[in-house]
């Protein structure tokens, strides 16, 4: 113990029996997996191209320090409250880089909500102020993704419809920026709606 | 001119007449005076700069509203500066100051290179400013946002928020540090080594190791989908439990022989809880992805190696806290062994948690709820920034040959930094424990939850504050430290007397 | 200042140091080499190491599934249910031009329309190309992988607009079956294009910024 390169050698293998067995053989192991095509569709969907800019504004503003993208099948209620219909699996996420899975929960789990009946409305509202959508809710207002401009001739036909209380000054709209609409893009991207065969669901463990 | 003449003299003391024995250590002291100096100084503004990120972050929380229509300051981008600040600035650059103090000391000899200590930790220093603008930026340089969506975005990983091209001269400029160490102790005078060189070392060399490996699997040659995922938290847990953990530990078994003037009980077990730790900690970061896209078995291992720091945390809770409460009456009146009694008492209740959160009917309730939050706070905050804070004090007048400048502003600095961690972390456990229970155990809906809650976001807020405001007391001490004018008995060599022998007690 | 008014304070202004460290290191290097039997230390850490050796041979035997890479459950009765559990149907494997139209249809077509023949000014067309059908595929591949931005003249027409890359997250396949898409249809006839020939135009080209006309010039030459 009194020699330094004993410590250093020492500690070489250690770090690396770490690295080698819970880093590297797993990416062994399935750091190959490719997409499955099948039933006349690729699994994990392919996101249009305006939802690829969406998940880059998506990574600027840190969503991740409060969504997750992951759902899980026998512990907790995930599946119950509808954010999933089943384990998330390595398959998912093929190709996706970076894999935004999270794990941190302030808000509801994102991994399936284009599956939900909300519409892109409904997703500028609740980016624009989520009391608007969602009272109470802790979420952070992204206003700055829209613009505010006086209304010149035609109203634009994307401006958004806001309720009694949240309007803006007379003769203005709100307008959501193209950055804006792509992480409304993203977020309508956002299914996970087919199975794969090695992903659990309550069906195959007989919930 | 005064504070010019009085920082000079803090920089390049003379002292007249004797040092009573004590020219070794003051030869020592004077030639890692400058470069551990330029740690200190970054480490005080960061560790103001990242609570006040965190208080931003925590108040946030329960008034969605504040400062709420800033884009650079959106929660997303302040919670991750939060935590990379406090790392990297605050506990990084003091930490590795009083690792290379202890490096220095037990070495035995005054030492050189000086010139790579002070450019590496400049350069770390700059560039991190320089990435936590980029987290602030959305993750990337470029002001036009357009062209920064052909680069990347934050990334989402742990603790590795900053853009990209940060890291090669973060590594770089660490190391440079580590070679300084390295250095360090190869030119040492007694052969027998000690402890805290062992973990000093260990820390060096492994975040050398973890920092590469992280970067190449992430970012230079990305593995698949949710392996990322799997190397983020490797890395994040590493960087706590095998980086920051062991630069504490290393002061701890410095301090208190130093301070005690007694061995530490059951030293001969040092060596088995060394290795034993390093094994075990650094496995275990996988166990928090438990039903997560990850291979079962990968998570399986992760918390056996979790549960099993149990063997290293029982050696070091007897070692420290025997010999903490055989000399108690001792404690009281050593401002840092105030700081190191708390700092190793909220070691042992980490460690703990650490184990206890591991379990799988604990991560049942608690995951993804603000519960690991707070256990890394804990170690973070409540262990080694207590730890780092207390030793600052101590070698701090042996650096600048000067007496502690206001008791009171330490007396400040220490209560609030501890209220504030018991509040902070206190809340943040019960409350994630309390949140995991209706978010994992029901199907409450989210925004019931939020007001739930809300009552342990605001405690958590008052506990940043406390804590600011500790930090605040400490930049001020250090300010004082070295602006105040030097006494007469501060100008001779009389300050410090010459340290006695230890005696060696079979325990 | 502590010798201002000494009476105030219950912190003395340096804490002092009660070992050298010298001794610190000589005698604690001694205490390592003794023997000693019998401590509390020793007991206590045993007694954690044997419940440690228990508890990680309990759970290495019970959750690890054999270590399968696939398997996300941990409990054997899941392990079991899954594993029984009889799915409904084989898959279907669909040709590389039927997966190129989806994906066509999915990035490309916003611009080059559904038929292929681009807008006026702007999107140049597809249908006829002769940067599509050059008989050196890696020209459209080069295209698809990094875009192209600036002036280009398609078919004697002048076009000025900007291309992104369209790979995303796209895998060398997927782009393969895109080229082989658009190469191949709309009475387009060139040859086929594999997922080895994207791979190795990506390995030529690295990671860069789309391309312009002129830099591509040379493939008429």
């Amino acid at each position: 113990m009194n020699r330094g390169p004993f410590i250093f050698v020492g500690l070489f293998i250690v770090l690396a029996f770490s690295w080698a067995n819970l880093v590297n053989r797993p990416i062994q192991q399935s750091g190959q997996l490719s997409a499955i095509y099948d039933d006349s569709e690729r699994k994990p969907r392919i996101a249009p191209g305006a939802a690829d800019q969406g998940k880059l504004v998506y990574q600027q503003m840190g969503c991740v320090s409060c969504h997750t993208q992951q759902t899980r099948l026998t512990v907790g209620s995930d599946i119950d409250r509808a954010w999933g219909i089943r384990q998330s699996v390595a398959r998912d996420y093929v190709g996706q880089y970076p894999a935004l899975i999270g794990d941190r929960r302030i808000g509801p789990d994102l991994s399936n909500v284009g599956a939900k009946e909300l519409d892109s409305e409904w997703h500028h509202l609740h980016f624009y102020n989520s009391q608007i959508t969602s009272a109470g809710s802790n979420m952070p207002s992204y206003s700055f993704l829209y613009d505010v401009r006086p209304v010149i001739g035609q109203p634009s036909d994307r401006a958004l419809d806001l309720p009694e209380g949240y309007e803006v000054d007379p003769g203005y709209e709100v307008v959501p920026t193209r950055r804006a609409e792509a992480l409304v893009a993203y977020m309508l991207s956002l299914k996970v709606d087919y199975d794969l065969p090695e992903a659990p669901s309550p069906e195959k463990i007989g919930l | 001119m005064k504070f010019i003449s009085n920082i000079c003299s803090s920089l390049w003391p003379e002292l007249s007449g004797e040092l009573k024995g004590r020219e070794t250590q003051w030869s020592i002291d004077s030639s890692i005076r400058y470069p551990l100096l330029g740690m200190i100084k970054p480490a005080a503004f960061w560790f103001v700069v990242s609570l006040i990120f965190g208080l931003i972050a925590s108040i946030k929380l329960h008034s969605p509203g504040f400062l709420g229509s800033c884009e650079w300051l959106t929660y997303g981008k302040v919670e991750p500066v939060f935590w990379n600040s406090l790392i990297y600035g605050w506990l990084f650059n003091a930490g590795l100051a009083c690792a290379f103090w202890l490096l220095a000391r037990l070495g035995g000899a005054p030492i050189g290179n000086g010139f790579l200590l002070t450019v590496s930790l400049s350069i770390w220093n700059v560039a991190l400013v320089v990435g936590l603008i980029g987290i602030l930026m959305g993750g990337t340089l470029p002001l036009n946002w357009r062209e920064s969506l052909t680069v990347s975005g934050q990334l989402p990983y742990e603790w590795l928020e900053m853009p990209p091209f940060i890291a090669p001269i973060l590594l770089a400029s660490f190391i440079g540090m580590g070679l300084w160490g390295l250095l360090t102790f190869r030119e040492r005078v007694h052969r027998a080594s000690y402890a805290s060189q062992w973990y000093v070392l260990a820390a060096l060399f492994a975040f050398a190791w973890i920092y590469t490996a992280a970067q190449i699997m992430l970012i230079r040659e990305p593995s698949q989908g949710s392996l990322q995922y799997l190397v983020g938290s490797w890395y994040a847990n590493n960087l706590l439990m095998i980086v920051i953990v062991p630069l504490a530990l290393a002061c701890v078994y410095y301090l208190l022989p130093k301070a005690l003037g007694t061995p530490i009980v059951g030293y001969n077990h040092s060596g088995r809880a060394f290795w034993s730790w390093f094994i075990f900690a650094s496995c275990a970061g996988s166990a928090e992805l438990i039903n997560g896209p990850i291979p079962a078995w990968v998570t399986a291992v992760g918390i056996i190696a979790a549960f099993g720091i149990l063997y290293p945390l029982t050696v070091f809770g007897i070692q420290f806290l025997s010999t903490l409460f055989a000399n108690f009456t001792r404690i009281w009146d050593t401002l840092s062994l105030r700081f190191v009694l708390f700092g190793c008492i909220g070691f042992i209740v980490f460690g703990a948690y650490y184990i206890y959160g591991s379990l799988r009917s604990t991560q049942e309730v608690a995951q993804f709820s603000s519960f690991s939050n707070g256990v890394q706070l804990l170690g973070l905050l409540g262990f080694a920034s207590m730890i780092f804070s207390g030793f600052l004090y101590f070698i701090l007048s042996r650096l600048l040959n000067k007496e502690l400048p206001s008791a009171a502003l330490a007396e400040i600095h220490f209560w609030m930094q501890l209220s504030g961690v018991l509040l902070l972390v206190s809340s943040l456990i019960t409350g994630g424990l309390q949140e995991g229970e209706l978010m994992n155990g029901s199907t409450v809906s989210v925004l019931s939850i939020v007001v739930n809650l809300k009552s342990y976001y605001v405690m958590a807020s008052l506990g940043m504050f406390l804590m600011l405001l500790g930090a605040i007391a400490f930049l001020v001490s250090f300010t004082l430290f070295m602006f105040s004018t030097r006494s007469e008995k501060e100008e001779t060599g009389t300050l410090i007397g010459e340290s006695p022998e230890l005696e060696a007690s079979v325990s | 200042m502590s010798e201002d008014n000494p009476d105030v304070l219950n912190l003395p202004g340096i804490d002092e140091s009660k070992a050298s460290d010298e001794s610190i290191v000589k005698v604690h290097s001694r205490i390592r080499r003794q023997r000693v039997a019998g401590s509390a230390v020793a007991f206590f850490s045993s007694t954690a190491f044997i419940i440690v050796l228990t508890f990680g041979w309990f759970q290495l035997r019970r959750h690890t599934a054999g270590y399968d890479p696939q398997m996300y459950l941990s409990e054997r009765g899941d392990i079991h249910a899954f594993l029984n559990y009889v799915p409904a149907g084989a898959g279907v494997e669909k040709t590389p031009f039927e997966i190129g139209q989806e994906l066509y249809m999915m990035r490309c077509s916003s611009c080059h329309q559904v038929n292929g023949e681009g807008m006026a000014g702007n999107f140049p067309p597809l249908a006829g190309s002769e940067w599509v059908l050059h008989e050196d595929a890696a020209l459209p591949i080069k295209i698809v992988l990094a875009g192209i931005a600036g002036p280009i003249t398609v078919m004697g027409q002048q076009y000025n607009s900007n291309m992104a890359s369209v790979v995303g997250d796209l895998e060398d396949r997927d782009v393969a079956n895109i080229v082989t898409y658009i190469r191949q249809s709309w009475g387009n006839e060139a040859s086929e294009v594999t997922a080895d020939q994207v791979a190795s135009v990506k390995e030529e080209i690295g990671s860069r910024g789309p391309w312009t006309a002129e830099e591509l010039q040379s493939y008429f030459e």
